[in-house]
């Protein structure tokens, strides 16, 4: 009987090294140790001896079943050990692409007007919204421009048949604001406003502005100079220059047009600015009295700015962009480009 | 407004580079657009023809023999403007041209050519080149020619509407005089009356003082027509106006030069000696010097004589009254008219005018007699004559200039600057505001006749600001008060929306609220439901979109024609509808449009070439609705124009629809030039956003372990999946933690018109391990239950 115990585990640590993969191994595993195996049929043996010797031989089973359990455990790791090290099928090619689904983009204008909203709010501004068809008097009237007046005809309209408008700027937001907030107020507002003018590469029927507006106690000028250039620098980079040109809007005065320096040339003169060292951004100025008449607030308490920023002056600057009918064009080739 | 630098300088006395001067006016509010920097002429000569002859070899060219003051020498001449006695300007072999060329001796046909004789565009003076350069007769042969030449820098400046006492070489000296503190020059002039009283031969006469209240005029007999001398047609020319006759030139000079128009009259042509300016009578015409016959009305202001009317008052003459090489008695007028009236009128025909443009901008009334009588004394000079004794007027020059007080506080407060009262009034002197009092705090001013643009103490501020320079304003940072925002959902949600969208690998768009007449055809909408545009670019820019669709189709068209044909993009854009409740009479509700088509996978080599279907665009669809936490979206079929019969759903979400979503339709497609399948959805941006909650709310999960059994039932192929989830609802028990599909099979099978869903269900209690025999009972008692009320059987494998 011992002896064909000792034959047993012979055989099967002759088996075991004879492996020669994990398959192999995993049969002589069967064959000693499964639920029919070699052991299982000693475990059978063992409940039909009389008790005396069932002490004896069963520690010696359990022994044989340790040692091929652990020899089994070594193989193993060899095996594993050599067939990791031999793989032939699993040469990984790690310059295939990826797999994902590739994400998509932002259009310029929207990144343009989400960064410029970030930098207003920051400053403690918040987020106003109006029609793109405006009444005639909010457009212009409420506004300080009246019919019989040229500066009218700066802007070249589009009359709905309804005899209402397209905005030709954001500035009728001012208006509809100030009619329902008491100061203060400090917004910024953007939106599309129409203009009847011909497609160029520098004009278009539509395109984007953002308008801001603060009015509170003694607000100045200097005030205006300074989140103005305070929100340039964050756009274009901390050495952006702020310039301030006098010039005219009905619904401002003071009014200025601002520019910004040329954030290619560094303001030494190049194509983009055209040698002037400046790029031309907006209009700004401190709103007129004659507006605040037209909203009801008191001309002598309240002072205030407004400004305008055209997105895709600015979306054009940043981006290098140099014809603005690419921005509607939605070539996805563009789109993707400027992700 | 355009003139050259020299015709400024004999207003002020400045010697500044031509960009320094540029920088100083920009900064001072008068933008200038555009200086252009005469071309460096040098070695071209004077010289006279002597003889003009035809070229032996060549039918279209002359040989010309020239006096150059040194010698005689024959040139080879291409222009056909030239005759004996003619003063040309020559060009010798050797000369450098402003385009850099370097003339050479040639031979043209067979004959030698020295040099030659030049055009205004060979040399860089203008763009004529239909001839050469004909010379006044007095030039002096042999000298340098650019003498005599139209050599000047031309300043191209931009005038605010605000200002039109710019509108003038002289208010521009005006401007720069007070940039800089100088004193404008003196323009001297001697006007010497006949005896002759114009009040005997002329009368003139306002009828309405409201339009027009001040009318001059004076009369001048026994005038020369004819060219005006050359510095007065370049000063024309460079300004951008074409020289006519010496009377005509010198009012437009005077125009130029002091801002005010002028219109001069061939007396004789008149009738009955009188000038009346009044409103035109029903059917009246005129026909203006622009040859354009003009029906009149009621409202229409002209200048008549005792019969008809003979200019439309300050825009534009007649041609009835015309100044012609015939006319010997000039009448002049000088008047100031109204600006709102001009401008009705120039509306009104359409027609602009150097005169109207000053005059419906306001014209100073302070100068109508000055810049009559510098006219007079002009034409004098150039055409002869005789200025008859006294001016001819009706109405007042007389005007109350507004007086106007200005708080030192409230301007350094505005401005955010520190100035004394008096630095104050020295910006005002140099401005010629009239300072009437002034202490510490307060200023009163009264303003001069052209500035008709300072009506309120604001006007001071910015004139303060001007003159100080905004350059010297310093920047500062408010200290402010805190707003609380209030608007920042649809932003935020937006941009929420578009994080999603771009992560489904869709990019974003952007299209014109634009549409035709067609695009809303197309969609299935009524013209009378849209709102049109009464003056459009084009017929496809008629309307305001109604929907998002239209423009994507346009995007798809442009880049599948290019070649990209596999799209996933969005677009967020209002649409418009008329509505009665609306200030503005438009209904603008924020729309999203999302379409996809081609490869479903960027990664092909291991995921496979299918296209997109409709699951594809509802994933992209929840995954919006996931962002903003919108958990009750229910999804029905849909017919529409648009989408193909059957392949197309709406979405509710508390039986609002707020979106629908399917396969377009094969015809519509092909309307917008695109074969390809393309999978649409348009949301209501507007109407989500009610839906959307802000708070994230952490709801406790079981610590106990899942058990999770699959199932495949065979149902009728039209019974929906929600069906299946509903059965379920109805359920009362907690412990079903999801039900998820993981196979959808049709085929052999199963019968034709079955499907067969694999469903897995995971059962969870929240407070025990759940054991083998608890979640056989559930299973089956589910089971049974589908089986029953969805009529359904089990597949077995």
């Amino acid at each position: 009987m011992d002896k064909n115990l000792e034959v047993i585990e012979q055989v099967s640590l002759e088996d075991i090294r004879k492996s020669e993969d994990l398959k192999d191994l995993d049969s002589v595993r069967i064959k000693y140790l499964g639920k029919k195996g070699r052991i299982a049929a000693l475990m059978e043996l063992f409940k039909s001896l009389p008790p005396s010797e069932k002490p004896l031989f069963g520690k010696k089973i359990n022994s044989i079943k340790n040692d091929i359990q652990s020899a089994i455990e070594l193989k193993k790791k060899s095996l594993e050990d050599k067939e990791q090290k031999s793989s032939s099928s699993g040469f990984l090619d790690v310059t295939m692409p990826g797999i994902a689904r590739k994400t998509g983009s932002a259009h310029p204008i929207t990144q343009t007007i989400n960064e410029v909203i970030t930098i207003f709010r920051r400053m403690g501004f918040s987020i106003a919204d109006g029609p793109d068809v405006e009444t005639e008097f909010n457009n212009f009237d409420a506004l300080n421009t009246p019919e019989n007046h040229p500066s009218r005809d700066i802007q070249d309209t589009f009359y709905l048949e309804n005899g209402n408008l397209l905005r030709t700027q954001t500035s009728p937001v001012q208006i509809r604001i100030m009619k329902k907030v008491k100061p203060p107020v400090r917004i910024i507002a953007p939106g599309r406003v129409y203009r009847n003018d011909t497609p160029d590469a520098t004009h278009g029927h539509t395109f984007h502005q953002i308008e801001g507006l603060y009015v509170d106690k003694n607000v100045s000028l200097a005030d205006l100079k300074g989140v103005l250039h305070n929100s340039a620098r964050q756009l274009l980079g901390n050495d952006v220059k702020i310039r301030f040109r006098p010039h005219f809007f009905p619904f401002t005065e003071p009014s200025v047009e601002y520019d910004f320096s040329c954030v290619m040339c560094k303001g030494k003169g190049c194509k983009v600015c055209k040698n002037s060292g400046w790029l031309e951004i907006s209009g700004a100025g401190m709103v007129d009295p004659r507006v605040y008449k037209n909203v009801g607030y008191k001309p002598d308490e309240y002072t205030g700015y407004a400004f305008g920023m055209g997105i895709e002056r600015i979306a054009m600057i940043k981006f290098g962009i140099d014809d603005l009918r690419l921005l509607y064009e939605n070539d996805i080739r563009f789109l993707r480009n400027l992700k | 407004m355009k003139f050259p630098y020299s015709w400024l300088k004999r207003h002020i006395n400045i010697d500044m580079g031509a960009s320094e001067l540029s920088d100083m006016l920009t900064m001072s509010g008068t933008k200038v657009e555009q200086v252009s920097e005469p071309p460096v002429l040098k070695g071209l000569i004077v010289a006279e023809l002597l003889e003009v002859s035809r070229h032996p070899n060549a039918d279209k060219l002359s040989l010309c023999l020239i006096n150059t003051g040194s010698r005689e020498i024959t040139v080879v001449c291409g222009a056909k403007n030239m005759k004996k006695g003619d003063k040309v300007v020559f060009a010798s072999a050797g000369t450098v041209l402003p385009d850099g060329t370097k003339l050479k001796k040639a031979v043209i046909r067979g004959v030698e050519s020295d040099g030659m004789l030049c055009s205004e565009d060979e040399i860089g003076l203008g763009k004529d080149h239909s001839g050469i350069i004909i010379l006044e007769n007095s030039a002096e042969i042999g000298a340098d020619a650019s003498e005599y030449l139209n050599v000047d820098t031309v300043f191209e400046l931009e005038i605010t509407p605000n200002r039109p006492d710019c509108l003038s070489v002289m208010g521009v000296a005006r401007e720069i005089a007070a940039v800089k503190n100088m004193e404008l020059l003196k323009q001297d002039f001697n006007l010497a009356e006949s005896g002759e009283k114009a009040s005997d031969v002329f009368t003139v006469m306002i009828e309405d003082k409201n339009k027009c209240p001040f009318y001059s005029a004076r009369v001048i007999r026994g005038v020369g027509i004819g060219e005006s001398p050359s510095w007065l047609k370049n000063y024309l020319k460079n300004s951008g106006i074409r020289p006519i006759n010496n009377i005509v030139d010198v009012t437009n000079f005077i125009l130029l030069d002091m801002g005010h128009p002028l219109h001069a009259f061939d007396m004789d042509l008149l009738e009955g000696k009188t000038i009346v300016v009044r409103t035109a009578k029903k059917n009246e015409k005129i026909t203006t010097i622009d040859g354009v016959e003009r029906n009149l009305t009621g409202k229409v202001l002209v200048i008549a004589d005792k019969k008809r009317p003979v200019a439309l008052a300050g825009v534009m003459g007649g041609q009835n009254s015309e100044i012609s090489a015939d006319t010997k008695d000039v009448l002049l007028e000088s008047a100031y008219f109204d600006p709102a009236e001009i401008r009705n009128t120039s509306k009104k025909f359409i027609l602009t005018s150097e005169s109207s443009y000053r005059f419906e901008r306001g014209a100073d009334i302070g100068i109508v007699v000055k810049a009559l009588d510098r006219a007079a004394a002009m034409i004098v000079e150039l055409a002869g004559g005789t200025v008859l004794n006294g001016i001819l007027k009706d109405g007042t020059q007389k005007r109350e200039n507004p007086v106007i007080p200005c708080r030192v506080e409230k301007a350094n407060k505005l401005l955010g600057i520190q100035l004394s009262a008096n630095e104050i009034c020295d910006i005002f002197r140099r401005l010629e505001i009239e300072v009437l009092s002034e202490d510490r705090n307060s200023i009163k001013i009264k303003t001069p006749t052209f500035r008709t643009d300072i009506t309120e103490e604001t006007d001071l501020f910015e004139e303060i600001a001007r003159i100080y320079g905004y350059d010297a304003i310093d920047e500062n940072l408010p200290e402010s008060r805190v707003v609380v925002d209030g608007n920042y959902l649809e932003t935020d949600i937006v941009a929420k929306i578009g994080e999603s969208l771009r992560a489904s690998g869709c990019s974003e768009t952007m299209s014109f609220s634009f549409v035709g007449a067609r695009d809303l055809e197309n969609c299935g909408f009524s013209k009378d439901k849209s709102l049109k545009i009464k003056n459009p670019q084009n017929e496809e820019l008629m309307y305001l979109r109604t929907s998002i669709l239209p423009g994507m189709m346009k995007t798809l068209n442009y880049n599948l024609n290019r070649d990209a044909k596999n799209l996933k993009l969005y677009e967020f854009g209002k649409i418009y509808f008329p509505s009665a409740e609306t200030d503005s009479g438009s209904r603008e509700i924020l729309t999203l449009g999302i379409a996809i088509t081609g490869f479903r996978y960027d990664s092909r080599w291991i995921e496979g070439s299918q296209n997109v279907n409709f699951f594809d665009i509802k994933g992209i669809v929840e995954n919006v609705l996931d962002s903003l936490r919108i958990k009750k979206a229910e999804y029905d079929l849909h017919n529409s124009v648009t989408f193909r019969k059957g392949n197309a759903a709406f979405i509710k979400i508390s039986d609002a629809p707020v979106a629908s979503l399917g396969e377009l339709d094969k015809d519509f497609c092909h309307k917008y030039g695109i074969e390809q399948t393309v999978f649409y959805c348009e949301l209501d941006v507007s109407e989500i956003i009610k839906y959307y909650s802000q708070f994230k709310i952490y709801i406790p999960f079981s610590r106990f372990p899942a058990v999770k059994r699959d199932i495949a039932l065979v149902l009728d192929e039209n019974l929906t999946y929600s069906s299946v989830l509903e059965a379920v609802a109805k359920e009362e028990t907690g412990l079903i933690e999801n039900i998820e599909v993981f196979d959808l099979y049709k085929g052999k099978q199963i019968p034709g018109n079955k499907k067969s869903l694999g469903i897995s269900v995971t059962y969870r209690s929240e407070n025990s391990t759940l054991t083998d025999k608890e979640v056989d009972e559930l299973h089956n008692k589910l089971v049974n239950r589908w089986v029953k009320e969805l009529k359904c059987s089990i597949r077995d494998f």
